[in-house]
C-alpha cells in the first residue's frame, strides 16, 4: 500500500473542485432557459403580458430569483444554499427539498447498492470462471448468453419485466412503495418489493461484468508472467486467482466507475418505470413539473453522490496497481 | 574537494530557483486572463453601457473562478512529458520517491490556481460592492 | 525404426534426469493441424549442458515447455517425456487427454507435475523482461517459490530469498522492488537467481541474451558459465544464437521445423557438420574473427508448418537435395560416434571442415575500390533535445542536469559514394538520431549536411543541376525536399510494422511512383515495381503484386520494404538495423542483396546496426558510436581486426563468438550504459573506460590518426594504452 499524502490530498480537492463546478453549471443550465422561471411557473407561457406584482416577486424570492436571474448575489446565495444542503422549498407543495430528497435517497441507495453489489458478486467470479474455461462449449454458451443480456437497454427489460410479472400475472406488486422500516422488520417484504428493480440491473449489469471481466483475464494469462508462475509449480486455482486476476483487476476496476455511472442512469430508469420512490424518479417528476428547487436539489445530490462514489473506486485503483499512475 | 555542503546548497538553490520560475510560469496564464477580461468587458461596456457591466461581470467572475480552481485541481502541469523524458532519455526507473516528489509539486500548483481563484472572486465582490456605490 | 537413446561419450557417468522418447506435438488450430515437434528423443543426464539451436518455428520452445509438463490444452502427443523417470508429457496424459483424464487421475498427475516443476527442472524465459507479475514485489515472487515447494517458515524464506540474490549478483535491495523498478539486465539476472532458488537439478534457459545489450549480455553469459561451473548444474541453452550456444553447452542439438537435425559435441558440430541445415547455418553467421568470406545464407523460407510433411523438410533449400530427399523422409541416425544427423546423405558430408583460418585471405567479396567521390558530408551536426525536466520554469527540476539530450553531438564524417557505411552503437548511441536527420525527418540543432547531387539521373532528366545540397537548410515542402526524397530512402527495422497492412505489395512499392509523379502511364509503372520485385529477388513478381503483408513471411517483407526504396533507382539508402528481426539464415541472403544493390546500381547505403558481425560483412567502412559521439571510424577490416578505441575494443571482446578461447571476463568495460544527459565533460567514455586517467576527466580528446583513413578519440596512442594495460594487469 503506498501512502502519498500529496496525491491523496490532490484526488481530495479534485472531487471538491468538481461538485462545486457541477453546482456551478447546474447554475447556469437552469438560467439560461428563455424566460423568467416564475413567470413560466405561474402563467405558463402563453400569458406574457406586463406580469408584475406581490406574487411574481414572492415566487422569484422563492425561487431565488429575487433580483434578476443574474444576480451575483443570487449565486453567492446558491453556493452557499447548495452546500449546506438547503435547497428551498418544493413549489408544489412547499415542502422542504432537502427533506423530500431525504426520504427519497434511501430508497435509491438501497437499489443502487444492492444492485451494484450483486452484480458485482454475480459478474465477477462468472467472469473469472468464464475465462478459465476456454474453448469448450460452457464458454460459449456463457458469451453469446452475456452478450445478449448486456445488449438489452434497462428500460426495455424493465418494461418486459413488469408487463410479464407484475400486469399479465401479478406476481409482483405494481407500486413498489414501502416503509423504510421495513428494512429491519420485514426484510423478506422489502426484497419481494424491489425484486424486479433490482433484478432489471443486476441482469444487464452482471452480464457486461461477466464480459469485461472475462476479457481481462484473457488478456492477462497470455502475459509471460502466468508461464513462469505454472512453471514454478503455482497451481491452476492460484494461478488465476492470485496472479491473472490481481492483476486483471487493474483493467477492471477502471471500468467499474463507469459502469458506476452507467448504473446509476439504468436506475433512474428503473425507478421511473417501476415508480419506485427513489432520487431518480423524483428528479423526472420534478423535471417535467418544472418544480425547480426540487429539479436542482434532486441533480446536485446525485451528481455528489456520484463524484464521491468514483473518487472511491479511484483511490481502490490506485491502491491496486502498483504501477506508475499520476 | 570543494565544501560539499556548500556545493551542494548551492546546486539546490539554483534548482529551487528555477522551479520557482516554472511556478510562476504557469500561474501567469490565469492571471493574464483576469485582467484581459476586466479590461477587455470594461472598455466595452463602457461604450455601450456601463451599467451591465456591474451586473453581469460578478457572475462572470465567479463561474471563472470555479474554472480556474477546476483546472488547477486536474491539470497534470507537464508531468506526463516529464516521466517521459526520465524514461526516455535518462533511462532511469522511476521510484515512489519521484512519485511523490511530482504530486508535492502539483498540489502547490492546485493551491496556488485556488488562491488566484480567490483572486477572480474578490475581483467579483469588488466591482457588485463598486456597483452598489456608483448607483 | 529409430534408434533411441543417445549414448554419453563423457567420462561421467550419470543418472537420466530428462528423457525424451520419440515426442510428437500437434496443435490442432482453427487454420489446420500443425505440428510443432516430430519424432524428437533426447537424453540429459546429470550435469549436461546441451544447446538447441533452432531458428523461429523450429519448435524449441515448445520442446522446452514440454519438459516442464506445460502442454497446452489444444494439442496431442505422441512419445512421452520423463523426468527423473516421471512421466510429465505423454499421449494419455497431455493436452486434450488431459482433460478426458478422470478426476482422481488428474489429482494424482497435477501433483506430481507441480511437485517436479523448479524443484526439478525449472525455466528462464525468452523475453525475461515480462517474466516477473508486475503486481507484486521480486521478493514476493521469490518467495512463493520457496512457498510452494518447501515447508520453510517466512523467516527462513526471507533469508533464502537474499542468498540467492546475492548469489546472482544483485544487491539484495532489489528483493524490495517491482519488476518495473529494474532495468533489463537486472530482471534478466533476477530470473536467473528465481530459477536457481530450489537449486534444480535442470535449467532451461531460452534465448537468455536477447533484447539485450551486447555487454550485458556478456555478462549474462558469464553468470551461466559461472553457475556450470560451480554448482554442475544441467543446462539445456536454447538460442538462435550460436554464439551464445556455443560458449554454454558442451553437447548441440540442432533443430528445424520440429525435428532434430543433427546432434553432437558442439565444436565438433560446429566445425565438422553432418548435415546440409547445420552446414548452411554455420556458412549464415558472418565471422568477427574469421576470414571474410562470402556467406550464401540459405535460399527459401521455413516451410509451412501446416503444409503435409513428405520427405526431408529441409529438401526445398538444401543444395544436395534429389528425389529421394523429396519423398522418404530421412531418420535419425548415428553416423560417427556421438554423432547423429537426418540426413540421406550424411555421410557425403564427412571430412568437410569449416574454414577456421585467419591467414586464408578468401577473395570471394569483391573489395570496394574506393572512388573518392563524396556523396554526403556531415559537418558537425548536432541534435540535442530539449528536455523538459531542467527546462527553464520546469516544475519538476531536481537535480542540477543539463537541459539538453545530447544524441548526436557534433559528429562530422564524410560518405563516398558508392561505399556502404556502417554506423555501430547500442541503444542509446544515437545512431537511430543520426538516420532521422540526415533522412531529414528531423531537424538538425545545429551543423550542416551536404548532399552531392550527381548529374547522373536516371529517373527524371529534368533535373540535371549538378551541385551540393546543405540538407540542413532546406525547407520543408520545398522543391528540394521532393528531390532529396526521390534521392534518399529509408529502411526501418521492422518489417511488420513498416509496411501498411491494408495495402497489397503492388501498392506498397507503387506508392513512391506515385507521390513523385515519375510516370502516369500505368504499364510503365508496372513495369517498374516488377523490376524492383525482381531485383530483391521476390520472383516471379507478379505473384506478389496482388498479396499483402501478412501473407508473406519476415524475409519477404523486408524484401518488400526493400524493393520500395529501390524503386525510384535512389542514390542513397538508409537502413536502420534491417536484418536484425529476420531469422538468421534469412539475413545473409538480405546482406548478399544489400552489395548486389551496390554493385549493379551503385547505391551508397548507410548501414546502422549493433551487429558488428553483420556490419563487417556488409560494410566498407564503419564508425562507431556512443552517447552520440563518433568514438572511432575507418575501413572495417581495420576497425575489426585492430579496433584502436577502448569502447570498440571492449564490444569486439563482448560478442560471443563460436570458439573456445573466448571469455566474457576478458570484456574490459565498466558498468552500463550512460544517458546522453549528463555528459562527463571531458570523454564522453569516462565513465566506463578502463583505461581511464584524470586528463580524460575534464578534457575532450581529439581525433588521433593511426593509418589511412582510420580515427579514434582518445588522449592517448595505441602504446599508452597497451603500457596502462599492462600496470592494471600487472595489479590485479
Amino acid at each position: 500500500m503506498r501512502v502519498n499524502p500529496y496525491l491523496i490530498a490532490r484526488k481530495i480537492i479534485q472531487a471538491v473542485v468538481l461538485i462545486i463546478l457541477v453546482a456551478v453549471v447546474i447554475f447556469v443550465v437552469y438560467r439560461l432557459m428563455p424566460g423568467n422561471p416564475a413567470q413560466l411557473l405561474l402563467f405558463g407561457a402563453k400569458n406574457k403580458a406586463g406580469l408584475t406584482g406581490q406574487r411574481l416577486t414572492a415566487v422569484e424570492a422563492q425561487l431565488g430569483l429575487a433580483g434578476g436571474k443574474w444576480n451575483p448575489v443570487n449565486f453567492l446565495i446558491y453556493m452557499k444554499d447548495m452546500f449546506t444542503f438547503n435547497f428551498g422549498y418544493d413549489y408544489f407543495e412547499s415542502l422542504s427539498v432537502w427533506d423530500i430528497i431525504r426520504q427519497a435517497l434511501p430508497y435509491t441507495f438501497l437499489l443502487f447498492g444492492t444492485a451494484a453489489i450483486i452484480s458485482f458478486a454475480l459478474g465477477i467470479p462468472l467472469g473469472i470462471l468464464t475465462s478459465w474455461f476456454r474453448s469448450t462449449k460452457k464458454e460459449s454458451g456463457l458469451i453469446a448468453s452475456s452478450t445478449i443480456l448486456n445488449a438489452i437497454p434497462f428500460f426495455v427489460l424493465a418494461v418486459w419485466l413488469v408487463i410479464y410479472l407484475t400486469a399479465l400475472k401479478p406476481y409482483f406488486p405494481v407500486r413498489t412503495v414501502f416503509p423504510l422500516s421495513w428494512l429491519v422488520t420485514n426484510p423478506l417484504g422489502v426484497a419481494y418489493y424491489i425484486f424486479l428493480p433490482v433484478t432489471t440491473l443486476i441482469v444487464i449489469e452482471g452480464a457486461s461484468h461477466l464480459l469485461t471481466t472475462r476479457a481481462a483475464m484473457v488478456g492477462t494469462l497470455g502475459e509471460d508472467f502466468i508461464m513462469t508462475a505454472r512453471a514454478k509449480g503455482v497451481r491452476e486455482g492460484n494461478v488465476m486467482f492470485h496472479h491473472a486476476a490481481r492483476n486483471a483487476m487493474i483493467p477492471i476496476s477502471t471500468r467499474m466507475a463507469l459502469e458506476l455511472a452507467l448504473l446509476m442512469s439504468g436506475a433512474v430508469v428503473v425507478e421511473i418505470i417501476f415508480s419506485y420512490p427513489g432520487i431518480g424518479h423524483l428528479l423526472y417528476n420534478a423535471t417535467l413539473e418544472l418544480d425547480y428547487p426540487l429539479a436542482e436539489g434532486a441533480l446536485f445530490i446525485i451528481s455528489l453522490v456520484t463524484i464521491v462514489t468514483y473518487s472511491l473506486v479511484d483511490f481502490i485503483h490506485a491502491w491496486l496497481d502498483p504501477r506508475i499512475k499520476l | 574537494m570543494p565544501n560539499e555542503e556548500a556545493v551542494l546548497s548551492l546546486v539546490s538553490e539554483s534548482v529551487k530557483e528555477s522551479v520557482r520560475r516554472g511556478r510562476w510560469k504557469y500561474a501567469k496564464p490565469p492571471l493574464y486572463i483576469l485582467v484581459a477580461m476586466l479590461v477587455s468587458t470594461f472598455v466595452y461596456y463602457s461604450v455601450f453601457g456601463i451599467g451591465t457591466f456591474f451586473t453581469v461581470m460578478p457572475d462572470i467572475l465567479f463561474i471563472s473562478a470555479v474554472i480556474v480552481m477546476f483546472f488547477g485541481a486536474w491539470y497534470d502541469f507537464g508531468a506526463e512529458s516529464y516521466i517521459k523524458d526520465l524514461k526516455d532519455f535518462y533511462r532511469k526507473s522511476i521510484t515512489e520517491a519521484d512519485l511523490v516528489y511530482i504530486n508535492k509539486q502539483q498540489l502547490i500548483m492546485t493551491l496556488i490556481y485556488i488562491l488566484i481563484g480567490f483572486l477572480y472572486i474578490g475581483s467579483g465582490v469588488a466591482i457588485y460592492l463598486l456597483s452598489s456605490f456608483i448607483s | 525404426m529409430e534408434t533411441n537413446i543417445n549414448e554419453r561419450q563423457d567420462k561421467e557417468s550419470g543418472k537420466v534426469i530428462v528423457s525424451i522418447n520419440d515426442f510428437t506435438l500437434t496443435f490442432k488450430t482453427f487454420d489446420g493441424t500443425l505440428r510443432a515437434l516430430e519424432n524428437v528423443n533426447l537424453d540429459i543426464y546429470e550435469g549436461d549442458t546441451i544447446g538447441i539451436i533452432g531458428e523461429s518455428g523450429s519448435g524449441k520452445t515448445t520442446l522446452a515447455t514440454s519438459i516442464m509438463g506445460m502442454v497446452a490444452d489444444n494439442a496431442e502427443v505422441e512419445g512421452y517425456v520423463k523426468v527423473k523417470g516421471e512421466t510429465v508429457a505423454s499421449k494419455d496424459i497431455s493436452g486434450r487427454s488431459f482433460r478426458n483424464l478422470k478426476r482422481r487421475q488428474k489429482k494424482i498427475l497435477y501433483e506430481k507435475l507441480i511437485n517436479m516443476r523448479w524443484k526439478d527442472v525449472s525455466m528462464v524465459f525468452q523475453g525475461s523482461m515480462n517474466a516477473f507479475n508486475p503486481a507484486y514485489t521480486i521478493e514476493k515472487q521469490i518467495g512463493e517459490v520457496f512457498k510452494i515447494h518447501t515447508k520453510l517458515t517466512d523467516e527462513q524464506i526471507r533469508k533464502k530469498s537474499i542468498e540467492v540474490i546475492e548469489a546472482a549478483g544483485l544487491n539484495k535491495s532489489v528483493l524490495k522492488s517491482f519488476p518495473h523498478e529494474l532495468s533489463g539486465g537486472m530482471k534478466q539476472r533476477a530470473v536467473i537467481a528465481m530459477a536457481l532458488s530450489l537449486s534444480p537439478s535442470l535449467i532451461i534457459a531460452d534465448e537468455p541474451t536477447t533484447g539485450l545489450d551486447v555487454v550485458i549480455q556478456a555478462k549474462i553469459i558469464e553468470e551461466l558459465k559461472k553457475i556450470q561451473r560451480q554448482q554442475k548444474k544441467g543446462m539445456i541453452i536454447i538460442s538462435h544464437d550460436i554464439g551464445v550456444v556455443s560458449q554454454l553447452s558442451k553437447k548441440v542439438v540442432v533443430l528445424y521445423a520440429g525435428r532434430i537435425m543433427e546432434s553432437g559435441p558442439t565444436w565438433d558440430v560446429y566445425q565438422r557438420p553432418l548435415n546440409p541445415y547445420t552446414l548452411a547455418l554455420m556458412n549464415s553467421y558472418p565471422s568477427l574473427e574469421r576470414a571474410k568470406r562470402k556467406m550464401n545464407g540459405i535460399p527459401g523460407e521455413t516451410p509451412d508448418p501446416y503444409e503435409e510433411r513428405k520427405g526431408c523438410l529441409f529438401a526445398g533449400r538444401c543444395g544436395f537435395a534429389d528425389d529421394k530427399c523429396f519423398n522418404e523422409t530421412p531418420e535419425l541416425r548415428e553416423i560417427q560416434k556421438g554423432r547423429y544427423s537426418r540426413c540421406h546423405y550424411a555421410e557425403k558430408l564427412i571430412g568437410i571442415q569449416m574454414s577456421s583460418d585467419l591467414a586464408q585471405a578468401d577473395q570471394n567479396i569483391e573489395e570496394y575500390s574506393n572512388e573518392n567521390e563524396t556523396i554526403m558530408k556531415l559537418e558537425n551536426v548536432k541534435e540535442y533535445f530539449t528536455l523538459r525536466t531542467s527546462a527553464a520554469g520546469s516544475l519538476f527540476s531536481r537535480e542540477e542536469g543539463s537541459r539538453y539530450v545530447r544524441a548526436v553531438d557534433d559528429l562530422s564524417i564524410e560518405i563516398q559514394r558508392g561505399e556502404i557505411f556502417g554506423v555501430i552503437g547500442e541503444s542509446g548511441s544515437g545512431k537511430t538520431t543520426l538516420a532521422r536527420v540526415i533522412v531529414r525527418l528531423l531537424d538538425a540543432t545545429s551543423g550542416k549536411i551536404l548532399y552531392f547531387k550527381s548529374r547522373k539521373d536516371t529517373v527524371d532528366q529534368s533535373e540535371d543541376k549538378d551541385g551540393v545540397i546543405d540538407i540542413t537548410a532546406v525547407k520543408d515542402r520545398s522543391r528540394e525536399i521532393k528531390m532529396l526524397r526521390k534521392y534518399s530512402q529509408l529502411i526501418f527495422q521492422d518489417p511488420y510494422d513498416s509496411i501498411d497492412p491494408t495495402m497489397s505489395v503492388y501498392d506498397v512499392v507503387n506508392e513512391p511512383i506515385i507521390a513523385h509523379n515519375i510516370t502516369r502511364d500505368p504499364l510503365v509503372a508496372r513495369d517498374m515495381v516488377g523490376n524492383a520485385l525482381s531485383t530483391v529477388n521476390l520472383r516471379p513478381p507478379e505473384n506478389y503484386f496482388e498479396r499483402f503483408s501478412h501473407e508473406l513471411s519476415g524475409g519477404e517483407r523486408q524484401r518488400v520494404a526493400a524493393s520500395r526504396a529501390l524503386v525510384l533507382k535512389p542514390e542513397f539508402i538508409v537502413m536502420d538495423e534491417p536484418i536484425s528481426m529476420l531469422d538468421v539464415s534469412l539475413r545473409a541472403g538480405f546482406m548478399n542483396l544489400i552489395l548486389e544493390m551496390r554493385k549493379q546500381f551503385g547505391i551508397t547505403v548507410l548501414y546502422i546496426t549493433h551487429d558488428l558481425a553483420s556490419a563487417r560483412y556488409v560494410c566498407d567502412r564503419l564508425l562507431v558510436m556512443y552517447l552520440g559521439v563518433g568514438m572511432e571510424s575507418g575501413r572495417s577490416e581495420d576497425v575489426i581486426r585492430t579496433p584502436l578505441h577502448p569502447y570498440t575494443k571492449a564490444l569486439l571482446k563482448a560478442v560471443p563468438v563460436p570458439s573456445p578461447e573466448w571469455d566474457p571476463q576478458l570484456v574490459e568495460i565498466i558498468g552500463e550504459i550512460g544517458n546522453a544527459v549528463d555528459v562527463p565533460k571531458g570523454c564522453r567514455f569516462f565513465k566506463r573506460c578502463i583505461y581511464a586517467q584524470s586528463i580524460c576527466k575534464d578534457t575532450p580528446p581529439p581525433k588521433m590518426e593511426v593509418g589511412k583513413d582510420h580515427w579514434y578519440l582518445c588522449h592517448f596512442s595505441q602504446e599508452e594504452l597497451s603500457r596502462i594495460h599492462e600496470g592494471l594487469a600487472k595489479k590485479s
